[in-house]
C-alpha cells in the first residue's frame, strides 16, 4: 500500500529533514513544496501496521517536522 | 539537476537512426522516384506496425489473461472525438498527421535534398524549431524567455553558416542551388512544424483511461496503430493525387516524380528488396518508433516530460546528418565550419534544456469532492491535459492530482477554467513542487 505524507517544517531545517526522510528505504519519493506544506513524501509499505511503525519510529521523531498529514492511497489512475 | 531516465537513450538512438535517412535515400534518387520511396517505406512500415500491434495484444492476452487488452477497444477508439485537436474524430486526426505531417513533410524533405544538398536541407530542420517557437509565442502558449531567444539566435547563426557553405559548395561543383530547392525547404519546415505541434495532441476516452489503468502497455499497441493508420492513409492518398499531377498542364518536379513512380511500379518487387529501402522501413521507421513509444510508456517522472526531452534531443538528428553526410557521402562542408555549426547546435540543446526546465510547472493539486462522485470525477479529470496521475485518498482530501505542464498559461487553464468549473469539487489546494528530492 501507498500513502502520502505532507509535512510542515520549522525554519532552516528543510535540508536536514529531507536527508533523514530520504534515508528511510520505504520512502519512495520526496518533494519539497511551496504552499501550505513544505514537503511531500510517498511511502510504500505492506500494511497499516508497517505504516504505523515507520511513521511513529522514523518520521514522527524527526526534529524540525512541526505537523504532518497522512493520506492513504486507495487507487491510482494513470495515463 | 540529475537526469535519471534511462529511456532518454531510446530518443537518442531513434534520432541517430533517423539521421541516416538522407544519406541512404540519396542512393535511391538516381533510379527510384521519391514517391516510390515514400510509398514503399510508409505502406510497408504501416502494415508491419499494425501486425506488431496486433501481435503485442495477442501475446499480452496470452501471458496476462487478467490484464487483457481489447483489440476491439483499440479500434473503436478511432471514432472517439479528439478534444485536443478541433474535435475531429481520431481516425481523421491520424490521417491529417499522416498526410500533412509525415508524407508531405518527407516528400518536401527529399525534394529539397535532391534540388540542393544534404547539409542545405538541414536548414529546414532548424527552421522548423524556429517556426514552432514563433507559433507558440503567437498562440500565447509559451513566452520568449532569455533561453528561448538565445537558442533561436544560435540556430540563426547555424542556418547562416550552413547556407553560406552550401552556396560555396554549389559554386565549386558548378550546380547552383535552385530556387525550387529553397521553396521545398520552407514547405518541409512548415509541414514539420505541423507534425511537431499536432503529434502529441491525443485525447483519451474514459474507456481508454480504464484500459490504461488495467494495463499500462495498452499505450504501445495504441501508439503503433496510430502511426500505422497515419502512414497507410497518408500514403494511399498519394495515388489519386498523383493522377491529378499527371493531367495538370504544367510540368513540375512532382510531375517528374509521379511519372517515375508509375514506371517504378513495374519492378516494385525488386526495389522493395534493395538494402536502402529495407533500411528506411526497418531502421528508419519501425525500430525508431518502437523505441520512442517504449520510452513514452515507461517514462519515469523526471523534471521534464517525455515530449520535452523529445523536442530537445530532436537536434541530434540534423547534427549527426551533417556529420555523416560529410564523412560517408563526401558532401561539401569544410571542417572548421562543421565544428562551428556543431558547437552552435550543442549550445542550442543546452539552452533548450534550460528553457524547458525554467518553464515546467510541476505541482500537486488536492481536491475535496462531493460524496458519490469519486470514480466519475477521477476519470473525467484524468482526461485533462497535464494531469499525469490521480490518487484516490483516505484523509482530509479525496483526490490528489499529479500535474506537469509546460507553462503557467496551461496551468491557469487547468485550474481556473477546467477544475474550478466542476461543481462537484468542493475544495482545491495547490502545492507547487520546488524540487524532486528523491524519486
Amino acid at each position: 500500500m501507498r500513502a502520502i505524507i505532507l509535512c510542515k517544517l520549522g525554519i532552516n531545517v528543510i535540508k536536514k529533514v529531507i536527508e533523514e526522510i530520504k534515508a528511510i528505504p520505504q520512502i519512495k519519493k520526496v518533494m519539497s513544496l511551496t504552499g501550505d506544506y513544505d514537503l511531500l513524501a510517498e511511502i510504500e509499505v505492506e500494511s497499516t501496521e508497517e505504516l504505523y511503525e515507520i511513521f511513529s519510529e522514523k518520521i514522527d521523531v524527526i526534529d524540525g517536522i512541526i505537523a504532518s498529514n497522512t493520506h492513504v492511497v486507495m487507487k491510482a489512475w494513470e495515463k | 539537476m540529475k537526469i535519471t531516465n534511462k529511456y532518454i537513450i531510446n530518443i537518442i538512438v531513434a534520432n541517430l537512426l533517423w539521421s541516416f535517412i538522407p544519406i541512404v535515400a540519396t542512393g535511391l534518387f538516381k533510379d527510384v522516384s521519391i514517391l516510390t520511396i515514400l510509398f514503399l517505406r510508409f505502406l510497408t512500415a504501416g502494415v508491419i506496425l499494425l501486425i506488431i500491434s496486433i501481435l503485442i495484444v495477442l501475446v499480452n492476452n496470452y501471458l496476462q489473461p487478467e490484464k487483457k487488452i481489447s483489440l476491439k477497444a483499440l479500434f473503436t477508439n478511432l471514432r472517439h472525438k479528439n478534444r485536443r485537436f478541433y474535435n475531429v474524430r481520431t481516425y481523421n486526426y491520424y490521417f491529417l498527421i499522416g498526410f500533412f505531417g509525415i508524407i508531405l513533410h518527407i516528400l518536401f524533405y527529399f525534394l529539397a535534398i535532391k534540388k540542393t544538398s544534404i547539409p542545405f536541407a538541414m536548414v529546414g530542420m532548424l527552421m522548423t524549431i524556429i517556426f514552432i517557437s514563433i507559433y507558440e509565442e503567437g498562440m500565447n502558449y509559451e513566452k520568449f524567455d532569455v533561453f528561448r531567444i538565445l537558442f533561436i539566435i544560435m540556430l540563426t547563426f547555424a542556418i547562416i553558416i550552413i547556407v553560406f557553405v552550401s552556396f560555396q559548395g554549389a559554386e565549386l561543383s558548378g550546380s547552383p542551388i535552385e530556387l525550387h530547392g529553397f521553396l521545398y525547404l520552407v514547405l518541409y519546415a512548415v509541414t514539420g512544424s505541423f507534425l511537431y505541434i499536432s503529434i502529441d495532441r491525443d485525447s483519451f476516452s474514459k474507456k481508454e483511461l480504464q484500459n490504461i489503468n488495467l494495463n499500462r502497455y495498452y499505450k504501445i499497441p495504441r501508439a503503433l496503430i496510430k502511426m500505422s493508420i497515419a502512414f497507410i492513409t497518408g500514403v494511399i492518398i498519394l495515388i489519386p493525387l498523383s493522377y491529378i499531377f499527371i493531367f495538370l498542364p504544367i510540368d513540375t518536379d512532382i510531375t517528374y516524380e509521379v511519372e517515375s513512380f508509375f514506371t517504378n511500379l513495374t519492378n516494385i518487387g525488386s526495389i522493395l528488396i534493395r538494402w536502402e529501402i529495407i533500411y528506411l522501413i526497418v531502421f528508419a521507421t519501425i525500430l525508431p518508433y518502437l523505441l520512442i513509444f517504449l520510452a513514452n510508456v515507461n517514462w519515469k517522472s523526471t523534471n521534464l516530460t517525455y515530449s520535452q526531452w523529445n523536442s530537445i534531443l530532436g537536434l541530434i538528428d540534423p547534427m549527426s546528418t551533417l556529420i555523416f553526410s560529410v564523412i560517408l557521402v563526401n558532401q561539401f562542408f569544410p571542417l572548421e565550419y562543421l565544428m562551428i555549426v556543431i558547437v552552435l547546435l550543442v549550445i542550442t540543446i543546452v539552452f533548450r534544456y534550460a528553457h524547458e526546465v525554467k518553464n515546467v510547472v510541476h505541482a500537486y493539486i488536492f481536491l475535496k469532492i462531493k460524496k458519490g462522485f469519486l470514480k466519475i470525477l477521477s476519470l473525467k479529470i484524468l482526461k485533462f491535459y497535464g494531469v499525469r496521475q490521480i490518487d484516490s485518498l483516505i484523509g482530509d482530501y479525496d483526490l490528489l492530482l499529479h500535474i506537469k505542464l509546460n507553462s503557467f498559461k496551461d496551468f491557469n487553464n487547468l485550474v481556473n477554467r477546467k477544475l474550478k468549473s466542476i461543481e462537484e469539487i468542493l475544495d482545491l489546494e495547490v502545492q507547487f513542487i520546488n524540487k524532486i528530492e528523491k524519486n
